[in-house]
């Protein structure tokens, strides 16, 4: 990816060279790149994508910062402040949700934000209108915190047996209660039991597998906490391990070992927020641009899981798969 | 070439710059210039511009053809993913709802759902308009909710005509959606109704590329923006009906005719051309807008381009007109240039030019006119130079003339004044005495108009240079008075010389010529009375007077009289008429040594003659000797021994008898060897009183080198010089040795008197 954009940046400089030395500025405008994890991983190149699709390439035109928390969420704000004290031109929460798209928020009020979350930005106060975002923070939402109910539904269409699902959350670096609530509107509609199960780190993760399988719960549902995102090869080995069914908010889950998911596509939202930072490089203002919403959700489905857990998928669900990993 | 440039170089150097941007210059520059560029324009812009207006139409045409096209493609592809979506809804109402599961009915649900990503709720409603099952990506699935629909528009609509397009509407406060109803083929089917998230046209929108810079996007039969490749406008939901375009094809839409291209403002503000398709079911509206800088960017390029090129021909032909007006100019200026110089006199001057033209032969053409405007001149120079050399040899002859005939004329006039002189002794009768006095009389008058006519030559000839020193006006003063006493008293006027100290500056010889003149012109005309002669002091200057009692001038002649030849009237009777020239040589005199000269006259009273001579600073200088008159001439004279040199023997003749008639003993020879051998015929003791000898003697010898010898012989006598030469150079040089120098004719009187000075301060 890195070469062709290489080549494609060679290609526009070439093409318009005069514009580049107008723009050979002494410093480059600077993105910060605020990321709960330690590293980048597949759905991040999205956004260099968006980027580029606004004319924007890293070490041409513009400079990215780095500031991974290495899912140590008590330093994004201490990372947040270091990228206002280096007055980036913009800042992008990318990776570790609502946490991080929060404490860019409270660093800054002049900087703009351009955020990428799971749940609703009006809810946790990101912004005040999807519509006019209004303040200096603008981004876009992939539809995970607003599926639980639709996840508990699919969930119990493949293991309809279940008595109990475990719902498990993630208390300290998100906030869970909405989609606690619906989730045990979800589980009262489909007549079962809901366990909430709190996890914040991997360790919380184990003990609370130990829980679930002390307390015989069929099925398994997370919130859309980060850190069931980067851990999802930990819920997906645990789940193995103990014979879990589970249904999470992303694909990389399902593709890392997870029975399926049901959520927005995120590699459009990383996208949309690469071309969201570069509009907002052009000049436009942050206020104005509308939270998007990505619009294609998908399900992805890992029958080599359900296999090995002695599941049979239904056809209906099958007809909805967008991914059948086999 | 370098003929040329070194030319142009020359004139550069001379201020020629100027010279060169001259008129001409400039008007050459210009008239080249106008013809290249007409040349240029017709030839080869004209033809380009026409050329790009003609291509920009055809540009024009073929972009608005694409846009079309793809505004079409974009409507239909609009309209194929609605039909995809009605067929799609079809497949959950093939079946009535007596027939079938439910289970059935979901799966299908659930493909559509899969299959159309843009549907996100599907509603299947009984024939009845009541809900049987709502699938929903994002909420749960609900079953046998039996809500009653069979009112709205989205069941009636779609069992009256097939299938139902509702208006868009906003889910969520930035979602569009659109709600699709379709009913089955059989009444007993019911109706699928279907919200379709309408984000997902733009899709289809964005893929439509409108030149670099334009867009395609879609609005509902409301005006209201429901796909664009912004989809941030979408969502902000934009109401376009501000725009002129939009406007004017919904009125389009709604019958009234309208242009297929319109021009108006996009949302930013930018000019576009725009086009739209109707998307046929909908009423919606498919615009394509290309921003018209980027429709006009060819012709702009091409205009650039023609003008670029238009701009290097001009600059081409300017340098080129330089170039060549240079090329016209530089040799017409050099032949102005060198015209000039010959036209001012230099008619060495030659115009080079090597044009091989026209130019080079009006060029040759002055050169000729040169050489022979010189060969004339120098022609006329010789012959001017040829008659002032005849002028000077006849001048030159004229002098010699005259100098021989004033040397010849003055040695027999002034033995004849001896002679006379000495017939006065012989002469003892009354008659025979009156005789001689009147003889004595017509000498006297002749020699004096003899030596005037010569002095007024001589200044005429202006052969005369004037000396000018410094001296005391005393001495001068002295010898006028010495001069003139006797003369006055023979007339029996007073002589006056008031005695001055005044030194001053002028040419000695000539200013006593000057008043020697006016006091013998005052002596003549004065018939009673006296004569005074005294100067008066003006600041730097002094002004030498001589005053007389004589008959005056009256003020209508007082300036004729210094013309030649001029008397007055009343002079003419007198007998000692002068030839009237004695103050023309004053005022020539006057005007030589710049002394002004003015006269005073009261007719009856007298006259005044004033000469003006700056002063010199006073110098020690022996006090003038004011010589008494000398009456006992005779007895100072008598018994001396007298020597006269002379190679003219009648001179000696007539001065020895004369010095005789005076009782002095003489001795007369033509050598000064001879006189010394005479002189011994006295006695051995013998030893000469005065030696008077003349200047030039013959055999090289001079009056100078005769008294020199004599003086050898007998130590310091008394001598002085007469000639009959009257050039000044012979008084200089008489005066440089210490003599005396007096010109023949010398009246006896003079002689007398000058013989008398010299034994007096002898015997002194």
């Amino acid at each position: 990816v890195r070469r062709r954009e290489f080549i494609a940046g060679l290609g526009g400089a070439a093409a318009s060279w005069p514009l580049a030395v107008q723009a050979q500025q002494p410093a480059l405008p600077i993105i910060g790149w605020l990321n709960l994890g330690s590293s980048e991983i597949g759905v991040h190149d999205a956004l260099y994508q968006g980027l580029n699709e606004q004319g924007y390439f890293e070490g041409r035109n513009v400079e990215i910062l780095h500031q991974r928390a290495a899912m140590q969420f008590d330093r994004l704000p201490g990372l947040a402040a270091y990228l206002v004290r280096r007055q980036v031109s913009v800042i992008v929460a990318a990776g570790g949700g609502t946490p991080t798209a929060l404490a860019a928020k409270s660093a800054t009020t002049t900087i703009p934000i351009v955020f990428a979350i799971g749940t609703d930005p009006v809810d946790v106060g990101l912004v005040a209108r999807l519509n006019r975002p209004g303040g200096n923070v603008t981004g876009v939402t992939f539809l995970a915190q607003s599926l639980i109910a639709k996840r508990l539904e699919l969930l119990h269409e493949v293991l309809q047996a279940a008595k109990s699902i475990a719902f498990l959350v993630d208390p300290i670096n998100y906030h869970p209660d909405a989609e606690i609530r619906a989730a045990q509107n979800a589980a009262d509609a489909l007549a079962v039991r809901l366990v909430i199960l709190e996890a914040s780190t991997p360790g919380e993760i184990e003990a609370a597998f130990t829980r679930l399988k002390e307390q015989r719960i069929d099925a398994l549902a997370t919130d859309s906490s980060a850190v069931f995102s980067f851990q999802g090869a930990q819920l997906a080995t645990l789940a193995a391990r103990h014979a879990v069914p589970a249904i999470y908010p992303i694909r990389s889950t399902v593709e890392a070992g997870g029975l399926m998911s049901y959520g927005g596509n995120s590699t459009d939202a990383f996208r949309l927020v690469g071309t969201y930072a570069g509009r907002i490089l052009k000049g436009e203002k942050p206020a104005e641009l509308p939270v998007q919403q990505t619009t294609r959700i998908e399900m992805a489905v890992n029958l080599k899981t359900a296999k090995a857990l002695g599941l049979e998928v239904p056809t209906s669900i099958l007809l909805r798969a967008d991914e059948v990993i086999e | 070439m370098t003929d040329r440039s070194k030319t142009f170089k020359e004139l550069v150097q001379a201020g020629g710059w100027r010279q060169i941007n001259g008129p001409l210059f400039r008007k050459y520059v210009a008239l080249l210039l106008a013809v290249i560029f007409v040349v240029l324009l017709t030839s080869g812009s004209l033809n380009g511009l026409l050329e790009i207006g003609f291509a920009y139409q055809q540009h024009k045409v073929s972009l608005v053809r694409i846009q079309r096209e793809q505004a079409e493609a974009a409507a239909a592809k609009i309209g194929q993913f609605i039909n995809e979506m009605e067929s799609q809804l079809g497949w959950t109402t093939q079946l009535p709802w007596s027939t079938g599961t439910v289970d059935q009915r979901r799966f299908d649900g659930s493909r559509v759902l899969r299959q159309v990503p843009a549907i996100t709720e599907l509603a299947q409603l009984d024939a009845t308009g009541k809900e049987q099952l709502r699938q929903s990506k994002l909420a749960m699935d609900v079953q046998n909710s039996q809500i009653d629909f069979s009112h709205e528009a989205k069941f009636a609509e779609a069992v009256a005509k097939k299938v139902y397009y509702g208006p868009v509407y906003i889910r969520r406060g930035s979602e569009p959606y659109m709600t699709l109803s379709v009913a089955g083929l059989r009444r007993d089917a019911g109706v699928s109704v279907a919200e379709v998230n309408l984000k997902l046209v733009w899709d289809a929108i964005s893929q439509i590329k409108v030149g670099e810079n334009g867009q395609a996007y879609v609005v509902d039969n409301q005006g209201r923006l429901i796909a664009h490749p912004d989809i941030s406008l979408v969502l902000g939901n934009t109401d376009m009906t501000g725009l002129a375009q939009v406007r004017a094809a919904r009125a389009a839409g709604a019958g009234a005719p309208t242009e297929p291209v319109q021009i108006g403002k996009d949302l930013r503000g930018r000019d576009v051309l725009a086009v739209y398709a109707p998307v046929a079911p909908l009423g919606w509206l498919v615009f394509a807008e290309l921003p018209v800088d980027e429709a006009y960017a060819p012709l702009y390029q091409a205009l650039e381009r023609s003008g670029a090129l238009l701009l290097a021909g001009l600059v081409l032909a300017f340098l080129a007109a330089l170039f060549l007006a240079r090329r016209m100019v530089v040799p017409i200026q050099t032949i102005r240039a060198g015209a000039a110089r010959i036209g001012s006199g230099d008619l060495t001057q030659r115009i080079s030019i090597r044009t091989g033209d026209e130019l080079e032969a009006l060029a040759e053409q002055f050169n000729r006119m040169a050489e022979q405007l010189q060969d004339s001149y120098a022609g006329l120079e010789r012959k001017v130079e040829e008659r002032t050399h005849q002028l000077a040899l006849a001048n030159l002859a004229k002098s010699r003339f005259l100098a021989a005939a004033s040397h010849d004329l003055r040695q027999p006039m002034h033995a004849l004044g001896l002679f006379v002189a000495q017939l006065h002794s012989h002469i003892t009768s009354p008659d025979g005495s009156r005789v001689v006095n009147r003889i004595d009389e017509a000498l006297t008058g002749m020699n004096e108009l003899f030596n005037a006519l010569l002095d007024i030559t001589k200044l005429d000839a202006g052969v005369l240079t004037p000396t000018i020193g410094e001296f005391p006006i005393a001495e001068l003063l002295g010898r006028i008075g010495s001069t003139f006493t006797p003369v006055a008293q023979e007339k029996g006027l007073s002589f006056r010389s008031v005695p001055s100290s005044a030194w001053v500056r002028s040419d000695p010889v000539l200013l006593e010529r000057i008043v020697l003149n006016l006091v013998s012109n005052a002596v003549r005309y004065t018939a009673v009375g006296g004569i005074v002669v005294g100067c008066r002091y003006r600041k730097d200057h002094v002004r030498i007077e001589v005053w007389d009692s004589g008959p005056g001038i009256p003020p209508d002649q007082q300036r004729k009289i210094f013309g030649e030849f001029y008397r007055l009237a009343d002079a003419a009777k007198t007998n000692r008429a002068g030839l009237g020239i004695g103050l023309a040589i004053v005022d020539r005199l006057c005007a030589l040594l710049g002394h002004p000269i003015e006269l005073t006259s009261t007719l009856g009273r007298g006259s005044r003659f004033g000469v003006t001579v700056p002063t010199a600073p006073a110098r020690a200088a022996e006090q003038p000797k004011i010589e008494p008159p000398p009456q006992d001439a005779i007895d100072v004279a008598r018994g001396k021994l007298v020597v006269v040199i002379d190679n003219d023997v009648r001179v000696l003749e007539g001065m020895g008898g004369l010095f005789r008639t005076w009782g002095c003993r003489v001795v007369t020879a033509t050598t000064p060897e001879a006189a010394l051998a005479d002189v011994s015929e006295f006695g051995a003791a013998a030893r000469p009183d005065l030696v008077i000898s003349d200047f030039h003697l013959g055999d090289g010898q001079t009056g100078i080198t005769a008294i020199a010898k004599l003086r050898e012989a007998h130590g310091a006598i008394p001598a002085f010089v007469m000639s009959g030469d009257i050039a000044l150079e012979r008084l200089r040089e008489a005066q440089e040795n210490g003599h005396h120098l007096l010109h023949k004719p010398v009246q006896p009187m003079t002689l007398r008197a000058m013989v008398s000075r010299m034994l007096k301060s002898e015997h002194k």
